[in-house]
């Protein structure tokens, strides 16, 4: 789901703001997140000239650097390392910032489709594996977190998955 | 001493009896593959390396791999050992450079090779002599298949192959061949070439920059640990117009959108072309002034056996001397081979392994390894 703030990037955290005694829920990126997060802070100083007062550029600039301090999830790696060394941090990288690294890679491939050979498994079980690596990857960064809430229901669901897997693999055999 | 087997015994590529082997010195292709589960080696702790090696290991283990070649500990390796890994082209500049569990399984006739956290967490490679990249390929394509029997690897359906380097992004293939261009570099074509090539951004021509620490450096620079400064494919890449031996490296630049059978038919068939090039080139330069060659392959014959002080980038020109001496059929007494086994027993890390030789008087036992092998007797 993409963020609701700026509708270009993949919402990661689920924002809640009290608006008019209602509370609101916003699914937001990680820079609009930090976004709202300072307006909340400079929202007392009195002196702040408001953002309409801001040169277009200004504001170019702060997006530019909200978009290249976002790091990923899973591993870390901030986008800007990504960017300057055309290197990942972990395979969720290219999922985390796929739109934003598609030039670079069209770029130097000339493509963005994968067409050469595929790993050996029926589609089923490839699309229960994909599943697989994409909780596994976050169950590693949730407990790094240490949101264990989270990281049991992952687990139950990893749980799931792996049964759902072998049992899979005895049918083909 | 743990490397014994592999100074026992030459690699594969050395043997000059393949295609194309008077122009091309070797064929090399590479695949990078990662775990889903783990950050890319870049990221990871050491004892998460160390998860994975293991994982690799006892892959390798149930497959019955590690009866038909030898796995590396590059921690438990002297860095004078790992420097000699990385001579035979077993282990990337990267995989030298790089800290905690990591390691190299080498097949026994080290024609092919298994970089464990690297770049990537796996890193396969074949090393052929002369062009042969479909074969070299094929090799690759079943050792994938076979550990694909046991191993999960990082795959998604757009972006195939999940790599931690965006340029081998897909198939992670890297398919070179290590060329021997003399001719074409006199004729300042290589350039135009090498430009032509940028243009269809499907493969690169790359310079070989043989920039051997100078042998005064070596011993600060094996403490250090590194040696050479960034690298792809096993060679120190640099502008193809400044290249040492006129040696020049052809690879693939895109690895994404196109299929690992495609790529490696496109570097062949360029290659080939490369090749047929420089043979004309060379009809032309013998034609024009054939005693020049035969004075430039007599001259380094007689400077070889009477040396005794020899810098690596000095012996790179004269081996490339004796290649073209050896192509023209100006030398009987010399072979592609010998010439390619210099190439390599030349290198700093062989001759201290090889000849005991201490790391500063790499000239002189360098000298001594061309005067006994060109003895005018
Ligand atoms: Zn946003
Ligand atoms: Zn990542």
């Amino acid at each position: 789901m993409f963020c609701q703030n700026c509708h270009k990037n993949l919402a990661t955290v689920r924002y809640a703001e009290v608006v008019d005694g209602h509370v609101k829920d916003v699914h937001l990126c990680p820079g609009c997140l930090d976004l709202q997060r300072g307006k909340m802070v400079t929202g007392f100083e009195f002196d702040k000239p408001s953002t309409k007062d801001r040169s277009v550029s200004e504001r170019e600039a702060v997006k530019e650097a909200l978009r290249t301090h976002r790091s990923c999830r899973v591993c870390g790696a901030l986008l800007q390392r990504l960017l300057d060394e055309r290197s990942a941090g972990c395979a969720a990288c290219y999922a985390e910032f796929a739109g934003l690294i598609d030039p670079l890679l069209l770029a130097c491939h000339g493509s963005v489709h994968h067409k050469g050979k595929t790993p050996h498994v029926g589609d089923a079980r490839e699309r229960l594996r994909a599943d697989l690596q994409v909780k596994r990857s976050l169950l590693r960064s949730v407990i790094q977190d240490e949101n264990y809430e989270e990281a049991a229901l992952l687990r139950d669901e990893i749980r799931c998955l792996e049964t759902g897997l072998s049992a899979s693999e005895s049918g083909a055999d | 001493m743990p490397l014994d087997l592999l100074l026992e015994q030459e690699p594969y590529w050395v043997s000059s009896n393949a295609p194309e082997a008077d122009l091309v010195v070797r064929s090399q292709c590479s695949l990078a593959r990662n775990f889903p589960d783990y950050p890319f080696p870049s990221q990871c702790t050491e004892s998460e390396k160390q998860v994975l090696e293991d994982r690799v290991l006892s892959a390798l283990d149930s497959l019955n791999l590690l009866s038909a070649g030898v796995y590396y500990s590059l921690p438990e390796l002297k860095p004078v050992e790992r420097l000699l890994l990385a001579e035979r082209q077993l282990i990337t500049q990267s995989l030298l450079e790089s800290h905690g569990p990591r390691g190299v399984y080498v097949s026994n006739d080290q024609r092919f090779c298994i970089m464990v956290n690297g770049a990537d967490h796996v890193c396969l490679r074949a090393l052929l002599p002369g062009l042969q990249l479909e074969e070299a390929w094929a090799q690759l394509n079943l050792a994938d298949d076979t550990l694909n029997g046991v191993l999960d690897f990082a795959y998604d359906t757009q972006r195939g192959y999940l790599t931690a380097h965006f340029d081998a992004l897909g198939t992670g293939l890297k398919a070179s061949a290590l060329m021997h261009l003399p001719a074409l570099e006199a004729a300042n074509a290589l350039s135009v070439w090498a430009a032509k090539l940028a243009r269809k951004n499907q493969q690169e021509l790359h310079g070989v920059d043989l920039h051997m620490p100078g042998d005064s450096e070596i011993k600060q620079e094996l403490l250090n640990e590194s040696c050479m400064p960034g690298e792809m494919e096993g060679a120190v890449l640099c502008d193809p117009a400044e290249s040492a031996g006129h040696l020049r490296l052809l690879v693939n630049s895109a690895s994404l959108g196109r299929q690992e059978a495609e790529i490696v038919f496109q570097v062949r068939h360029v290659a080939q072309q490369l090749a047929e090039a420089e043979r004309k080139a060379r009809n032309q330069l013998s034609q024009e002034n054939e005693l020049a060659f035969q004075d430039r392959v007599g001259r380094v014959r007689g400077m070889a056996s009477r040396a005794y002080l020899l810098d690596y980038a000095e012996a790179v020109r004269w081996l490339s001397a004796m290649r073209l001496g050896v192509e023209r059929k100006l030398d009987n007494s010399l072979s592609m081979e010998r010439i390619n086994r210099l190439l390599l027993t030349a290198q700093p890390a062989h001759l201290m392994l090889m000849r005991e030789a201490a790391s500063e008087s790499l000239s002189a036992a360098r000298a001594t390894l061309f005067r006994e092998a060109f003895d005018l007797k």
